[in-house]
């Protein structure tokens, strides 16, 4: 398969290519995919070692399933399926970092206020979508970061649409109580 | 509606994920009742210190470290299943049930032939052969790889 081709396929093609054993289909997903991956991962975990680890596992096991992908499903949620059971499994093992990778700033000069201010802004984000369930941050995390609607997301966290709806409640109201000043 | 029901709906009346009849049934709640629409505003008020998180960047050997551990665990692993695989797999598990597999195929084969098998003293002999000969060929070869090389040049079996 001549690489210009592989660069214009469908990612359902080049997953079933890779499964055969074509390792420039698999170098294109990963090339295509990685930096969504990486953004799921860390949004979910808050932390850059754990989302690295999280992201290889994901294509190493998409790799393996590609034996039982069919093209019913969207290749793209098929591999949020894939990242979203891996951080859920991760987040049942360990309890996430708390944001460690927002230090404070010591100086407080006009710049650095500003940059301390989102920084904090930041710092507090991360420390209510940690303070989630597994479940309901990972809904929040496909919502407002992935984009996904109701019935993709049903797929992904293995519910119903009713199921998508209670959890993003309880994560909206959680996040309402922490961030929220109304 | 109750405040109640209206609450438990919020989130996903905000998504626009309602069916057509309930968003209404919303919008008529929400319009004659103010703590309503104080909790909805809210949930929309969230938008924006989401939106503010920031993540690490990505390492930029990343893809890289993908690839190699792909070729480490699955391109240059030799795939499962197949029967050779298995065989050996198995045959492979203790000394004793290669011991068990080498006396089971020579045993068939004298059991098979004592009943009056269409198989030739011929070929239980050339098989056999394979099986010593590999033996001899690699004395401190295990039972387990002859068997299999019996297996494959005895294939006519």
């Amino acid at each position: 398969m001549p690489d210009r081709s592989r660069s214009q396929l469908p990612g359902e093609v080049l997953l079933e290519a890779s499964g055969n054993g074509d390792r420039q289909a698999f170098g294109e997903l990963v090339r295509r995919h990685q930096s969504w991956a990486w953004g799921v991962a860390c949004r979910f975990l808050g932390s850059g070692n754990d989302a690295e680890d999280i992201v290889q596992a994901a294509f190493i096991r998409l790799l393996g399933a590609s034996g039982r992908y069919r093209r019913t499903a969207r290749f793209k949620t098929f591999f949020h399926v894939i990242i979203s059971r891996l951080c859920l499994d991760h987040a049942k093992r360990k309890k996430t970092e708390q944001a460690d990778d927002y230090p404070e700033l010591a100086d407080s000069s006009p710049g650095q206020e500003e940059a301390l201010i989102m920084n904090q802004n930041a710092a507090r984000v991360r420390r209510a979508l940690d303070a989630l369930p597994p479940r309901p941050r990972m809904a929040v995390v496909l919502r407002y970061y992935e984009g996904l609607g109701y019935d993709e997301m049903a797929v992904v966290l293995e519910t119903s649409r009713k199921g998508v709806e209670r959890l993003l409640s309880r994560g909206r109201e959680a996040l309402r109580d922490k961030l929220g000043s109304r | 509606m109750h405040c109640r029901n209206c609450h438990t709906r919020l989130s996903a009346y905000l998504d626009g994920e309602l069916p057509e009849r309930e968003m209404r049934d919303m919008e008529r709640h929400l319009d004659g009742c103010a703590s309503c629409r104080e909790r909805l505003a809210g949930l929309e008020a969230l938008d924006a210190p989401l939106a503010s998180l920031s993540i690490p960047e990505m390492p930029g050997d990343l893809g890289y470290r993908i690839m190699a551990r792909a070729s480490r665990e699955y391109f240059d692993t030799p795939k499962k299943g197949g029967f050779r695989v298995i065989a050996r797999r198995w045959l492979g598990s203790t000394a004793t049930a290669s011991a068990l597999a080498a006396g089971l195929l020579l045993g068939g084969l004298l059991g098979w032939n004592s009943h009056g098998n269409p198989v030739s003293e011929r070929t239980m002999m050339q098989t056999e052969k394979t099986v010593f000969a590999s033996l001899s060929a690699a004395p401190g070869g295990s039972i387990e790889a002859a068997v299999l090389a019996g297996f494959s040049d005895g294939g006519r079996l």
